[in-house]
């Protein structure tokens, strides 16, 4: 499912208004921020440590109990119970449910393992938050465990279709919200079995704790929902869905009335935020989570285009403070604070590389019965991370289609991992603003069905547009050769049929830039032939991909932020003539553009958006050429080699070699045998055995050892 | 109590059920408020111009009801019963005023009174008082 779809005749009159209704727009702008309300407070009852634990041992117990305590809550042991600038000062991890089951017991905590120094008596803090953390992995003994000591187990099922926050304002006291997941197995031949809500404090008004889709009603505040999928292996995966019902009078959220909120997006690397500083914000804990949502109204009437508020979610990072002098007020000061964006949360979890095998029967870890990309970067994010508990991953394809002998993970952060698991596929990870995660395949690198089955959102005319910032076109190709290389994997004989590809074909393009598409995974088990065209195919896409394609960029009125969500399975299309457009360009609906980056700027203080967006245009290529390489001659060249040892002789190696010292000494000329008599100068002696006629040399450092070495110097017969 | 003329009426807080004609208010000891202009004063927001060359209005309205006289107590009263704490010069309201097409529209709203240099001074009343209402949102 895209991000956006095909907007209907109804939503463009929202947008555009109509001849009888002039189009405004207007959005108030809030931040949500979870409470980060403590469960447990007790201090560490630990003397020592090992150089990194999993455990804490705890006592003197000052707030909760320990059965509060939920697997993958926020956890600081610092020195004191003061958290202000708890990230630098000390432990700050996750509540861990061990390999038993258990998260926290009278005595211990279970925390993801950390080598972090904490000390006895420093405070043990657990907060009702869930962030965004690292699962390592260890071998004992040849055994290879997860977080510490999980022993393998199936992988977990997946959830989808749930935004990672939902704020709104309460109407007549309660805020509705209908829930739709959606859940796929990730075990082959499993499905989905069951479902299971926890609710809080709300109430179920359709649907019950059992079924799949409800509608729940929220008093004013805040609580986080639960919801525990469990597949037919028994296999189970609970989300973590944060809910503020906002009340103006009894639980108020906090109004974005001073300054900007911008939120710049692009595929590659999400959403990121960047805001000035609202009252109470000091008080905030670093990387508290945080929600911007907006209250829009279309022609004065309350209507979220797409039924979705949400502007960001994120984590707090950092903060800069900047100073500007004025003649009336002396100095105006502004904190501005960087709000880390899903992706980026990811990019900071650090992973070893692993090999992943596809095999009949998975008993440890890193075996995967059918294995494919999809399959890959579910188990990576799973057993890895704590991503699939708070946000939501769907996959464009969730066949056997493209299945695989192995993979081999890349060295790096999670995020760089799972992307290049998706490469093989042309396909990444992206994201909404809500935190929904998708992988889908570049649209550019696909057929013409499937190009003309993904959505149009909107074909823009004149209407649509603020002006043109710019039309970037480049009159030559940059790239003059595209290589690929793929593998069709064969399951009868386990093994992948390989194949290499050259787009344009063996004759190189003009331009002197080459590049690659290496690692392609192919449909598994089809003939060589098919195999061949379908790498073809995509060196062909790749290879006009690579070009510097035309690019623009323009600025929309304010009321399309909701609709600009980068992707790469989704398309724009634009009607202009020459008299709108620079240089006369004339745009028809007939070409399309992938939508590539956008800069949402969110004038809280004025109620308006700017909406800045970059759009790509669609590329397509003739399939590239198989390689055929001239054959080899059956004998091979004799190449000449240098001789295996060195022709030329050498020097007796030091100190046998010694230049003779500036202060000579006259050559001893008795018994060179005789240590005492021998000076031991470094002059070179020579010695002269009438009875076989050979003369030899050394020098006097040598005759001072028990075997000195000679070198013959016995000039050849003739000579003498 | 002359019968109200016109449709302004105010709330505090965001609160439209408890929304009162401001003709029909009298501060105690006091006179009722005289009918505000308002019709003239109504910002529709940013002007922007689309490629189409047609005109798209975006941000928040504001309106502005302008009194030719407000007495002290008047202006004291507003104060006090509508401005954040009672004591400051702004406060978050419904307010009921007309739109651009001459209706009255129910709106959420944040009053700003004027400060005192702000007024004309005219013996226990002030001439030319604007009370402003900014971040206008249509209440649907």
């Amino acid at each position: 499912m895209s991000f956006v779809p095909a907007l209907t005749s109804g939503q463009l009159n929202t947008l555009r208004g109509t001849p009888t209704v002039a189009p405004t727009y207007q959005a108030a702008a809030y931040v949500s921020v979870v409470p980060n309300t403590i469960v447990f407070q007790a201090s560490v009852n630990q003397s020592s440590f090992t150089a990194s634990y999993a455990f804490v041992l705890y006592d003197n117990v000052t707030i909760g109990d320990y059965t509060l305590i939920l697997d993958g809550m926020r956890i600081f042991i610092t020195p004191t119970a003061d958290l202000t600038n708890a990230l630098r000062t000390g432990f700050t991890g996750r509540a861990r449910r061990g390999g038993g089951g258990n998260v926290a017991g009278p005595v211990a905590i279970n925390v993801n393992e950390s080598s972090t120094a904490i000390q006895d008596n420093w405070i043990i803090t657990v907060i009702d938050d869930y962030p965004l953390l690292d699962r390592l992995g260890r071998q004992v003994n040849g055994v290879q465990y997860i977080d510490y000591d999980v022993a393998y187990r199936k992988p977990k099922p997946v959830i989808y279709n749930l935004e990672s926050a939902y704020a709104n304002w309460v109407t007549g006291g309660v805020l509705s919200i209908d829930f739709a997941p959606l859940a796929f197995a990730v075990t082959s031949g499993a499905s989905i079995s069951s479902w299971l809500w926890d609710v809080i404090d709300g109430t179920i008004t359709s649907g019950s704790t059992t079924t799949q889709n409800i509608t729940a009603t929220f008093p004013p505040g805040f609580r986080w929902v639960f919801l525990t999928v469990t597949d037919s292996n028994g296999s189970t995966r609970t989300r973590r869905i944060p809910v503020w019902a906002h009340d103006p009078d009894l639980y108020p959220p906090v109004p974005l009335q001073v300054g900007d909120l911008v939120t710049p997006g692009n595929i590659e690397s999400g959403y990121s935020a960047t805001c000035t500083a609202w009252a109470g914000v000091e008080n905030i804990l670093d990387n508290t989570y945080v929600v911007f949502w907006s209250d829009e109204q279309y022609q004065d009437l309350d209507d979220s285009l797409l039924g979705d508020n949400i502007n960001f979610v994120g984590r707090f990072r950092q903060s800069s403070d900047t100073s500007t002098p004025d003649l009336d007020v002396g100095q105006i000061a502004e904190t501005h604070y960087t709000i880390e964006g899903v992706m980026e949360q990811l990019a900071r979890i650090e992973l070893l590389p692993y090999e992943l095998d596809n095999v009949g029967v998975a008993t440890v870890f890193f075996q995967v019965v059918n294995l494919t990309p999809w399959r890959a970067v579910c188990l990576m994010l799973s057993e890895f991370s704590t991503f699939l508990e708070t946000f939501s991953l769907s996959f464009d394809d969730l066949t056997d289609t493209y299945l695989g002998l192995g993979f081999r993970t890349q060295n790096g952060n999670i995020l760089a991992v799972i992307n290049d698991l998706y490469y093989s596929l042309n396909g990444a990870m992206q994201i909404n603003p809500a935190g929904e995660a998708q992988f889908v395949r570049d649209l550019r690198m696909q057929g013409t069905s499937a190009r003309n089955a993904a959505p149009t959102v909107i074909n823009f005319d004149n209407r649509d547009l603020l002006a043109i910032d710019d039309y970037n076109h480049d009159n030559v190709r940059t790239v003059g050769r595209l290589k690929s290389t793929g593998g069709s994997f064969l399951s009868a004989v386990n093994q992948y049929a390989t194949f290499e590809s050259l787009a344009p074909g063996i004759a190189q393009d003009y331009p002197e830039a080459s590049q690659s598409l290496d690692r392609q995974v192919l449909a598994a088990n089809q003939t060589a032939a098919n195999a061949q065209s379908e790498l073809n195919t995509r060196a062909g896409y790749a290879f006009a991909r690579a070009q510097d394609s035309d690019k623009i960029s323009v600025t929309h009125p304010d009321g399309y932020a909701s609709i600009l969500i980068p992707a790469l399975d989704t398309w724009y299309t634009f009607t202009l003539d020459g008299s709108e457009t620079v240089r006369g360009i004339v745009l028809t609906s007939a070409t399309r553009w992938l939508l590539i980056s956008v800069e949402i700027d969110h004038n809280a203080q004025e109620g308006e958006k700017t909406c800045k967006a970059v759009y790509t245009i669609e590329t397509t290529g003739a399939a590239g050429q198989s390689v055929v390489y001239p054959p080899l001659q059956d004998t091979p060249y004799t190449v000449p080699s240098f001789p295996p040892f060195d022709p030329f002789p050498a020097f007796p190696t030091d100190p046998s070699f010694y230049l003779p010292p500036d202060t000579n000494v006259l050559p001893y000329s008795g018994d060179p045998t005789n240590q005492a008599l021998a000076p031991a100068d470094g002059n070179t002696v020579m010695q002269a055995d009438d009875s076989d006629n050979v003369l030899l040399i050394t020098t006097n450092y040598i005759i001072g050892g028990l075997y000195p070495t000679w070198v013959d110097i016995t000039p050849p017969n003739a000579i003498v | 109590m002359i019968p109200p003329q016109y449709q302004y009426e105010i709330a505090s807080g965001y609160n439209q059920a408890t929304l009162t004609n401001i003709e029909a208010i009298k501060p105690p000891g006091g006179t009722y408020f005289y009918p505000p202009s308002a019709y003239s004063a109504f910002n529709p927001g940013t002007v922007r111009i689309r490629v189409d060359g047609q005109i798209y209005n975006t941000g928040f309205p504001s309106a502005t009801w302008h009194f030719d006289t407000m007495f002290r107590d008047q202006y004291q009263y507003l104060m006090q019963n509508y401005s954040t704490g009672g004591n400051s010069y702004s406060g978050t309201v419904t307010v009921q005023t007309r739109a651009v097409n001459g209706s009255y529209v129910p709106y959420n709203a944040v009053m700003v009174l004027p400060t005192l240099p702000e007024m004309e001074r005219n013996f226990i009343s002030f001439r030319n008082v604007s009370v402003k209402f900014t971040r206008l949102q249509a209440i649907s």
